[in-house]
């Protein structure tokens, strides 16, 4: 049995470990955010279409929501690497904390987790839903997208059939994306916009390319032995360099 | 002071026994060696540009008996569907140690020939039952080939695709799509007569008339990229894609470019 000093009647926020925690907090929370914000600046690609640039945007709000966040984990353990510690018997007064149930405290931690999760679903939606835009728009191309172990390929409408995406800028797309074996992830890398490729089912997403350029397409999807190869390039073009090539390519298909 | 080593020690400790473990695990790996292409002169190419010329010769077998990079009798999963080395005239190659990891040049020409000794069936996309990346976009086709007389059994023909449901494998290069060029290459092997398979794999042989599919292709830049059957022709997990399909060596390999 120990043989323990009665505990002092200090308010919580008054305790050494707890002012020491907050002043890590303080510390952690800015360097966290600009850290975190300026990796995904560094990691994530220059967007080739508006909703990858609000996907970056996203990211980095939600960086800087997140922050606290993880600054108080991390405050509470380096509070714990560098308070002192007492071995054997005798441990000093202050050790011996009063656990008590706390209902303010319980509703305060549900309400604020609650606000930042909706915080981050409706904000999230907003930005998001941008990519639908273009499944209503009556120009839109489409481009039928074929996921298989391990490679895509794509089929357009005049009959053109493809390893490589081509696309013309400024114009919406609609693509119509399945697999033909297991389930695959069609990711246009610098646009945005993933998308399950499910055998059996046709899922849909859509983008309007505002970058000419050579991008990147990816299986987000483990789909396998190969997965780490199944990529290709999206070129996107301009619309005459897109209608020779759709046209080059349709003509390619239809030799016997 | 020796709290916070300590917590370093243990970070460490933790990064140590990840990487020991990827090391354990890339040694592990089911690596057949390399196969360089071998040396044939020049090649000139349609539109009159002349390329250091290579060839490779493969077969694609119903079973791993064969041997070759598998071992003797067929190694661990004689029964498994396999690319393999081939001979001149499409024979087997059982000592052959490696198999299917190639090498081939930068910039170069090169003209692959595959005897295809298993039989087939419909292929699930008719993407790949067309000749893709292949200089003219086609092939040199025989659908016989005689590997008794070393002479084709039927007249070669010049083909840019196969009927859908007569593929029996596919041979198909694709890479990383990094900066440089990107490579794909896709080219259908014909089935071979489906009797004439199973009589053969009865009696522990290989047909004498397999289909023979040459062709050639332009290397680009060094890089390595893959190859890999697109027919499902593995076991019945994952859609066909299991066993020989999801192990090296047996239905996949590397395409080395090498500057």
């Amino acid at each position: 049995m120990t043989d323990l000093m009665p505990p002092t009647k200090n308010k919580w926020w008054k305790h050494p470990d707890v002012k020491k925690t907050f002043i890590f907090w303080l510390i952690f929370t800015p360097a966290i955010g600009i850290f975190g914000t300026q990796f995904h600046v560094l990691s994530m690609p220059d967007p080739a279409s508006e909703v990858m640039g609000g996907v970056i945007g996203l990211m980095r709000l939600f960086t800087w929501a997140a922050s606290p966040v993880a600054a108080l984990v991390f405050a509470i353990c380096a509070t714990a690497i560098t308070s002192p510690r007492h071995y054997g018997d005798n441990p000093p007064a202050d050790a011996d904390h009063q656990i008590s149930n706390s209902p303010r405290a319980n509703a305060l931690w549900i309400v604020i987790s609650a606000v930042m999760c909706l915080f981050a679903l409706v904000v999230g939606l907003i930005v998001l839903q941008k990519d639908g835009d273009a499944l209503h728009e009556a120009g839109a191309i489409n481009v039928n997208v074929t996921g298989q172990q391990w490679a895509w390929n794509y089929d357009y409408a005049n009959g053109a059939r493809s390893e490589v995406l081509y696309l013309p800028v400024d114009v919406p797309v609609i693509f119509h994306i399945t697999s033909k074996d297991v389930k695959h992830s069609f990711w246009v890398v610098e646009m945005g916009i993933k998308m399950d490729a499910n055998p059996g089912y046709t899922t849909e997403a859509a983008v309007t390319p505002n970058k000419i350029g050579v991008f990147n397409v990816r299986c987000a999807e483990l789909c396998g032995l190969l997965h780490a190869y199944m990529q290709n390039k999206v070129h996107v073009v301009s619309k005459a360099d897109y209608e020779k090539w759709l046209a080059d390519r349709s003509a390619l298909e239809a030799r016997s | 002071m020796k709290r916070i080593l300590a917590a370093l020690a243990t970070v460490v400790l933790g990064f140590g026994v990840i990487a020991g473990i990827g090391t354990y695990v890339a040694a592990a790996k089911n690596d057949s060696g390399l196969t360089s292409a071998t040396a044939a002169g020049t090649f000139t190419a349609p539109d009159g540009k002349t390329y250091p010329h290579y060839t490779l010769n493969m077969n694609v077998y119903p079973n791993s008996t064969f041997g070759g990079h598998h071992g003797a009798g067929g190694g661990a999963h004689p029964d498994w569907v396999s690319y393999g080395l081939a001979g001149e005239h499409g024979e087997p190659l059982t000592e052959a140690a490696t198999g299917t990891n190639f090498v081939v040049p930068a910039h170069s020409a090169v003209t692959i020939t595959i005897w295809q000794y298993d039989s087939g069936e419909t292929i699930t996309n008719d993407f790949f039952a067309k000749v893709r990346g292949t200089v003219g976009n086609t092939a040199t086709l025989v659908q016989r080939y005689d590997t008794k007389t070393h002479t084709n059994a039927t007249e070669a023909k010049t083909v840019t695709q196969i009927p859908s449901d007569g593929v029996g494998h596919t041979f198909t290069i694709h890479g990383l799509a990094d900066a440089k060029n990107q490579v794909f290459v896709s080219v259908p092997l014909p089935m071979s007569n489906d009797d004439e398979v199973t009589a053969a794999e009865e009696e522990g042989g290989f047909t004498q008339f397999p289909t023979m599919m040459t062709f050639t292709i332009i290397t680009g830049d060094e890089g390595e990229y893959v190859w890999n059957c697109e027919f499902p022709c593995g076991d019945g997990t994952v859609a066909r894609f299991g066993s020989a399909m999801s192990t090296m060596s047996y239905m996949s390999g590397h395409w080395i470019v090498k500057g």
